[in-house]
């Protein structure tokens, strides 16, 4: 190269050095500091966080698999957070949950060991995924103070959720949501009628109807189709006394609770309900409440940061929460939960477990318990922010709710989604107008094949 | 090898060896081998390979938290014995065939004929009707299922404002399976209009100036002369659409995914289901294998039928 050349390389590498230090300097922080001004407890924890090695695995890139539920799509706003704190990068892919579920197993399978990171809900895929030795058991990992710093505490979570997370003893993941299923109701039009919240699932029934009023607005939504009704439906199922199996592992969704249970839920929704229920996952009942066509929704508390998005939902304002009222024999609304694992495959742990830290941690804890996804750590909920950044209503339902059940909303066997996906079509049958005797046949015709699924896969 | 005289102007790096010239003549020789053979390696290595894959896997049992366990025929005696909602598949699969393709064969035959005639204005009206074959079906899912919603949607909207009932066109048991295969039909009726456009002009015109000099009318020359020639290629244009409608997957899944319950679920969508959300992969090969058969032997039938013709 002549001298020429070189000289003015050399004086393009200082300018370009130059105009990196000040983008730098003046552009988007991407230090640990959450936005706002630091309280003096985050000051402290920030510094002893400091004094763990967070930049041990800087320079690594992992592959997380998500999904593109209130939690993920929150949080991975803040990536730049992790990765200017790690040095690591992470390549954060979102993906509506069945899709999800085909991709992680598929790779899984093949035995990628390219994928670090798994999104996954305890009472859902924790079991097969478990049994296929899929999970890394992330106890080595948290007993280690050199992989874990002191002040991100364990004991912050919540124990039954802590607990739920676990498989033969070992930590499976960590818990990032208390969900619960709830009302969530249009108080304008309560208040309009002078209704009060429902308790017991006859008042339920009888608000729904004082409320329906097509086409304008329908008494009551939730999910209907095949593939996401029992979640919803777990509710009534487990209020009405019922349950997909015993201890034994056989179907009870013939037995007198359970059919009860799917008469009620059937004709509630078949009178007060919208039409097309039985196409509805929660995408698009979510929507249509958030066009305010409904007055309530039963479904997940978490949904609060659907309707208080106001570039999608036109009720943010109105909306108020209560309990999953009183059923026949018990209250029992369903629990829900999900986290990130680390794949057992993978070839990245450390790094991967650093994201896990880092997103489980109070921190982000915090973050997404405002934006609407209620948190497992007591902390979150305790913050002064959080006091004043919350609904009332919302954290009282989500708080007793927690305190009151422990059910989650899923069959307890190996195969969840083929179960549950064989008592769906039941459901959506039901929200056809079976009744009757007809209904029991259909619910022995459905145990008998839920109880080869059980026997083909445990 | 013959050489030509102009050997000795040849430059030197055209000098072969003695050993490469043998190479090349057998290339010249076997040429019909030889030219196809990259693009036969790759089909062998993306389909061949994977379709032997496939059948041995269909004679195992795969759960895939599980071991990989012989099974024999196993697989194939449930399908055939015990599985009802494979049962039911097929018969869904059938109904919307048989339901699809005479939509798309009788409409696709009007407008053909409609296009046939000359006219003003009979190019762009062509370019016009081809258009939704172009459009990606997944695309024209998406915006059908907008179309047909319950309480949002045009559809119904202009049923609604006529006095009519509204439809649940996608969560009605009875009313799925032909709001999907219109969907079929309204994407590719095109396909067929461009065959039978082509089979059409492809006719002799002597038997139709001979009928109208006969004083045949319009419906006799339908149909005794412009059906019976046409056969051939109305049997190739029931042939395509007939294979495709029993393979149809994107848009059932895309609108429906299989729902309500299972009243749209077509036995590619079981297939998948059993493979790839419940993950029972042996047996979800024996599917495939079944599936594939169940294709090759319509196709083979409608053959035969036009070689008959």
């Amino acid at each position: 190269m002549s001298d020429r050349a070189r000289r003015v390389t050399r004086r393009h590498l200082l300018r370009a050095g130059a105009v990196v230090g000040l983008a730098a300097a003046c552009g988007p922080g991407g230090t640990t500091a959450p936005a706002g001004a630091p309280t003096p407890a985050a000051a402290t924890a920030a510094a002893t966080a400091r004094a763990f090695d967070w930049k041990r695995y800087a320079g690594q890139s992992i592959r997380f698999l998500d999904w593109n539920g209130t939690w993920g799509s929150f949080l991975i706003k803040k990536k730049d957070e992790f990765e200017s704190l790690t040095g690591t990068k992470i390549e954060w892919e979102l993906l509506p949950q069945e899709q999800h579920r085909q991709k992680v197993q598929t790779e899984l399978t093949a035995r990628n060991r390219d994928l670090d990171l798994i999104f996954i809900a305890p009472h859902v895929d924790g079991p097969k995924y478990w049994k296929a030795g899929w999970l890394e058991p992330l106890d080595p990992f948290l007993q280690d103070p050199g992989q874990t710093p002191s002040d991100w505490e364990a004991k912050d979570f919540a124990e039954g959720l802590w607990k739920t997370s676990q498989f033969d003893g070992k930590q499976a993941t960590i818990p990032i949501a208390s969900e619960v299923q709830c009302i969530t109701y249009r108080k304008d039009l309560f208040e309009q009628k002078g209704l009060k919240p429902p308790t017991t699932l006859d008042e339920l029934r009888k608000v729904a109807a004082a409320l329906h009023d097509p086409p304008k607005v329908f008494g009551v939504v939730s999910r209907g189709s095949a593939v996401q009704g029992p979640v919803t439906f777990s509710s009534f199922l487990y209020s009405f006394g019922g349950d997909y199996t015993d201890d034994k592992r056989a179907c009870t969704i013939d037995q007198k609770p359970a059919l009860d249970a799917m008469e009620f839920w059937g004709s509630l929704y078949r009178d007060y309900g919208p039409p097309g229920m039985s196409a509805m996952n929660f995408a698009q009942s979510t929507a249509l409440f958030s066009q305010g066509r409904v007055a309530m929704i039963i479904d997940a508390n978490g949904f609060r940061a659907i309707y208080t998005d106001r570039s999608k939902s036109q009720v943010g304002d109105l909306i108020s929460y209560a309990m999953f009222p009183k059923g026949p024999v018990s209250q029992t609304p369903g629990i829900f939960t999900a986290g990130p694992a680390i794949s057992a495959l993978s070839a990245k742990k450390g790094p991967a477990w650093y994201f896990i830290l880092w997103s489980t941690g109070k921190q982000s804890q915090l973050a997404t318990h405002l934006n609407g996804t209620a948190a497992v750590r007591r902390s979150a909920w305790q913050a002064p922010e959080a006091k004043q950044g919350t609904d009332p209503a919302w954290v009282d339902v989500t708080l007793k709710t927690m305190d009151l059940s422990s059910r989650g909303y899923s069959p307890r066997v190996v195969s969840v989604l083929e179960v549950r996906n064989r008592v769906g079509e039941l459901l959506v049958k039901v929200l056809g107008g079976t009744t009757g005797p007809a209904l029991k046949d259909e619910a022995a015709k459905a145990c008998r094949d839920i109880s080869d699924i059980i026997k083909r896969t445990e | 090898m013959a050489r030509t005289g102009r050997a000795s102007a040849r430059p030197a790096a055209l000098d072969v060896g003695p050993w490469r010239r043998r190479v090349a003549a057998m290339a010249e020789c076997h040429a019909a081998w030889v030219f196809p053979a990259p693009a036969l390696l790759a089909l062998i290595a993306l389909a061949g390979l994977p379709m032997l894959f496939n059948v041995y896997l269909s004679l195992q049992e795969w759960f895939v938290s599980g071991q990989i366990r012989f099974a024999g025929l196993e697989n194939f005696r449930r399908i055939f014995l015990e599985d009802e909602a494979f049962r039911e598949a097929a018969a869904r699969t059938v109904y919307f065939t048989a339901l699809a393709v005479s939509a798309q064969l009788v409409l696709g035959m009007a407008i053909a004929l409609l296009l046939h005639r000359e006219f003003r204005g009979r190019r762009v009206l062509r370019a016009v009707f081809v258009l939704p074959m172009v459009t990606t079906p997944v695309a024209a899912g998406m915006v059908w299922v907008l179309l047909y919603h319950s309480t949002l949607g045009p559809l119904n909207y202009v049923l609604t404002s006529l006095a009519l009932p509204a439809v649940e066109w996608l969560s009605d048991e009875r009313v799925v399976l032909p709001a999907l295969a219109l969907v079929d039909t309204w994407q590719y009726t095109p396909f067929v209009v461009v065959i039978l456009l082509a089979g059409l002009a492809s006719l002799p015109g002597e038997p139709f100036e001979s009928a109208r000099i006969d004083g045949a009318n319009w419906v006799q020359t339908f149909w005794y002369l412009t059906l019976p020639l046409l056969r051939p290629t109305i049997m190739v244009a029931v042939l395509f659409r007939s294979i495709d409608s029993l393979k149809n997957f994107d848009v059932i899944y895309v609108m429906t995914q299989g729902g309500p319950g299972r009243a749209s679920e077509t036995m590619n969508l079981y297939n998948f289901r059993v493979g790839f959300e419940y993950f029972h992969l042996g047996y979800a090969a024996a599917l495939a294998l079944v599936l594939t058969l169940l294709v090759l032997a319509t196709s083979a039938l409608i053959l035969r039928s036009r070689r008959a013709a």
